[in-house]
């Protein structure tokens, strides 16, 4: 495994196999009474957060502490980049304090890569800019497996604001690394700038129709992103009615999915905007897995944590 | 003033180039004395005079710098009069032109004279200020652009460099007010409503998968319905960073800016 | 990047410069006499757990299950109890992916545990062991089988039933194999030693 975790492509086939593979034992630990191993012993996390999270800084801290790490949170207010530390500084300043890993989540694309050629403990990217947020692919490949098994070949339909969304750009890298066949939807403005050539290259399509894309090759999974209302104000849509109209998960786009695939799996990451790109029938219907990304998420961030922490310390640092 | 004897270099500027050479006309030795070339061909011994062995070397010009950034006053942390003017030497500039957005910006005669003063004090090139067009680069009112002429930088080149001046008409006063000295506007052609400030990379394929906010080109999305108006204007083929301007032809009367600012 | 590697123990081929020491009649010998020590020492089945530790000594275990079946009539619960997250030498060593743990419903809380391993060694895969049962309840007494004790042990740890005391040097490889889990004939062997 490398020391880091910045990008979804930074993971082999193997690696996304045995993250998984004891994300299910860690799933097991979980539904314990007593959910804690020794792994991590004297070992110390920081969860630098430079942006708002709830769900991932939360779980990659119980995943931490399930683990026996130390972990600490740090976010940008009340820190030091809230007066004027660069991000250069603050990092250094915690890597000089001999941490192990670094959790980080920012507002830039890029970040984490940066901060992984400043520090000796392993960076972890929980999220960077509109770039990738890794551990995500992983909890929803972790998600799709534990429903349909081995994903080669499955139909994953990723719709909503992909311009803006690292989730897209993770899991459009997983998903490629376990085989599956991807389709993603947006409106022209919501695509990201070069998608032709990058979808070419990659072997991924794109559509601008969901309604055609359900109808020709109806999916095995239908994931929806949240789609910013401040988006309106940018221009990217006209109105919430439109953009719901045109590419939200409504009533009878759910009838027309289940009626083409009963098992299909309906996935968001988070938070919903319910009513906007996802109908509340769809997000509690039991197609539905979206707590189970939630449940996943702990797991997921625990087999990460574990696969890139434990193992012979070949990688310099401060391991010891 | 010195004198200076340059032996054997080949001048950029003299004779054709032949079919067996790459380079322009043929060695000669230069004699230049008070700052002036003062005699050319072979020539014999001189006494007392400093000689410069340019056997195979290229004798050129001084260059012009149109667009330099000295960051003096207010950024002297990033660059300095002193330190722009080491690098254009080094580099075979001449003569700079320094950019108005510093802190403050070069929108009065007496900020115009500071950069040419302090370039003078350094004195390894001209250091010749440009003139903001608008006050604080604002791009609403006019700075005193005939102040700046008329001053002893007597300024020629004016430009909002680091800011469009976006608005039209200001842009035709502008264009205008600088007719009876004949100056010329230098225009930062980027649209900040197609690229944010937090433009960092060149649109396409590349900016999509990384994330990055982008600049648009006329390229990067040619089948976009928003770039198709566009298309009349002629592909530049070249890799400039910034988008060409709505407005681009009406705000072209003088060189447009070349690089980021 | 390399892929994490498995424990190298799942690779069935053996080094044939080896000798065996436990043919497939002596292991199934063996099993037979630890299933009879078990109930013997229990006094039946009564509240009993077989916990094997992946991944051969989950197949002993169920072999074991199944020789007390033969005897005593009563299905004893087996489960798996993977101890790769407590190891202590995780520093040490290639990252190995976890195995799975499968406690029998119920649970463990008040019965009668017993561990089962191929090998008994330095005795620390069994400490982890301890300690993984104590994340998961508390059993009334915990009791320790295995296949070889190749002794060597660096904790105070000693085994309830022992198919064969065999006593090797540090330089030298037990390979255990078993037919279920390794597509071969049951066998032990010993191999290396005099030429490290």
């Amino acid at each position: 495994m490398t020391r880091h975790l910045i990008s979804s492509a930074d993971l082999t086939r193997d690696d996304v196999e045995a993250i998984l593979e004891t994300a299910a034992s860690m799933h097991d630990v979980q539904r314990r009474e007593v959910k804690k191993v020794p792994t991590l012993r004297g070992r110390t996390i920081i969860n630098f957060f430079f942006e708002d999270s709830t769900r991932t800084r939360s779980s990659f801290e119980i995943a931490g502490k399930w683990m026996s790490a130390d972990t600490i949170n740090l976010s940008a207010k009340g820190s030091s980049t809230s007066k004027g530390e660069s991000l250069r500084d603050s990092v250094a300043t915690i890597n000089a304090m001999a941490v192990d890993a670094l959790v980080i989540r920012h507002n830039q694309s890029g970040a984490c890569r940066q901060v992984a050629g400043w520090v000796g403990a392993s960076v972890i990217n929980a999220g960077d800019g509109t770039h990738e947020h890794p551990t995500q692919a992983l909890l929803d490949a972790y998600t799709m497996r534990a429903n349909l098994g081995d994903l080669t070949g499955r139909h994953v339909v990723i719709v909503g604001d992909l311009a803006h969304s690292r989730v897209f750009r993770s899991n459009v890298l997983t998903l490629a690394t376990l085989g599956a066949r991807v389709t993603v939807v947006a409106p022209p403005t919501l695509m990201p700038a070069g998608i032709a050539a990058w979808s070419a290259a990659d072997g991924f399509a794109t559509s601008w129709d969901l309604d055609a894309v359900l109808a020709d090759d109806p999916p095995d999974v239908l994931m929806m992103l949240r789609v910013q209302r401040e988006r309106m104000s940018g221009g990217y849509f006209p109105t919430p009615r439109e953009y719901t109209i045109g590419y939200g998960l409504t009533r009878p786009r759910l009838a027309a999915l289940l009626a083409a695939r009963p098992e299909a799996l309906i996935m968001h990451p988070g938070p919903m905007n319910r009513g906007l790109e996802i109908s509340a029938e769809a997000a509690d219907s039991p197609n539905s897995v979206i707590l189970d990304q939630v449940s996943a998420g702990v797991a997921v961030r625990m087999a990460v944590l574990y696969h890139l922490l434990v193992g012979e310390a070949t990688s310099g640092g401060y391991a010891a | 003033m010195t004198t200076l004897l340059i032996r054997g270099a080949t001048p950029f500027w003299s004779g054709e180039p032949t079919a067996d050479t790459t380079v322009c006309g043929q060695a000669t030795d230069i004699l230049i004395r008070d700052g002036l070339i003062a005699e050319t061909g072979t020539l014999g011994d001189v006494r007392g005079v400093e000689v410069l062995d340019a056997d195979g070397l290229l004798l050129l010009p001084g260059f012009v710098d149109l667009h330099a950034h000295l960051r003096q006053p207010g950024r002297e942390d990033a660059e300095t009069i002193a330190s722009g003017s080491a690098a254009a030497a080094v580099g075979g500039f001449t003569a700079i032109l320094a950019m108005a957005n510093t802190t403050p910006p070069t929108d009065t005669a007496e900020n115009a004279e500071y950069v040419l003063d302090e370039g003078r004090r350094v004195g390894l090139v001209d250091v010749q200020p440009i003139g903001a067009v608008t006050k604080g680069l604002a791009g609403q009112e006019l700075a005193e652009l005939a102040l700046m002429a008329r001053s002893r930088a007597r300024v020629r080149v004016f430009s909002d460099d680091g800011h469009c001046v976006h608005d039209a008409r200001v842009m035709r006063r502008a264009l205008d007010y600088l007719r009876p000295f004949g100056g010329v506007i230098s225009q930062h052609a980027q649209d900040g409503d197609l690229a944010g400030p937090g433009a960092c990379a060149h649109e396409g394929e590349w900016s999509g998968r990384l994330g990055l906010p982008g600049w648009p080109t006329p390229r990067s999305r040619r089948s976009s319905p928003a770039m198709r108006s566009w298309r009349g204007i002629p592909d530049p083929g070249c890799t400039s960073p910034t988008s060409p301007p709505r407005r681009a032809s009406r705000s072209s009367a003088g060189p447009s800016s070349g690089g980021s600012p | 990047m390399a892929p994490s590697t498995r424990p190298e123990t799942t690779d069935p081929s053996l080094d044939p410069s080896g000798r065996t020491v436990m043919g497939a009649g002596d292991i199934s010998r063996a099993l037979r006499r630890i299933a009879h020590e078990i109930l013997e020492h229990n006094k039946g089945a009564q509240d009993l757990i077989l916990l094997g530790i992946p991944s051969r000594g989950v197949e002993l275990a169920h072999r074991l299950a199944a020789l007390i079946a033969d005897v005593e009539g009563t299905e004893v619960p087996v489960g798996e109890l993977d101890i790769t997250m407590h190891r202590d030498d995780l520093r040490h060593q290639p990252t190995r992916t976890p195995m799975k743990t499968v406690i029998p419903a119920g649970g463990i809380d008040g019965k009668v545990v017993v561990l089962v391993d191929d090998v008994l060694y330095s005795g620390r895969t069994i400490r982890a062991a301890l300690d993984a049962l104590t994340d998961l309840g508390r059993p009334r007494a915990v009791r320790l089988a295995v296949l070889v004790d190749r002794g060597h042990r660096e904790l105070p740890i000693r085994a309830d039933h022992v198919g064969k005391n065999l006593p090797t040097a540090h330089s030298e490889k037990v390979q255990v194999r078993l037919s279920g889990h390794d597509g071969i004939a049951d066998v032990v062997n010993i191999a290396g030693g005099e030429s490290r």
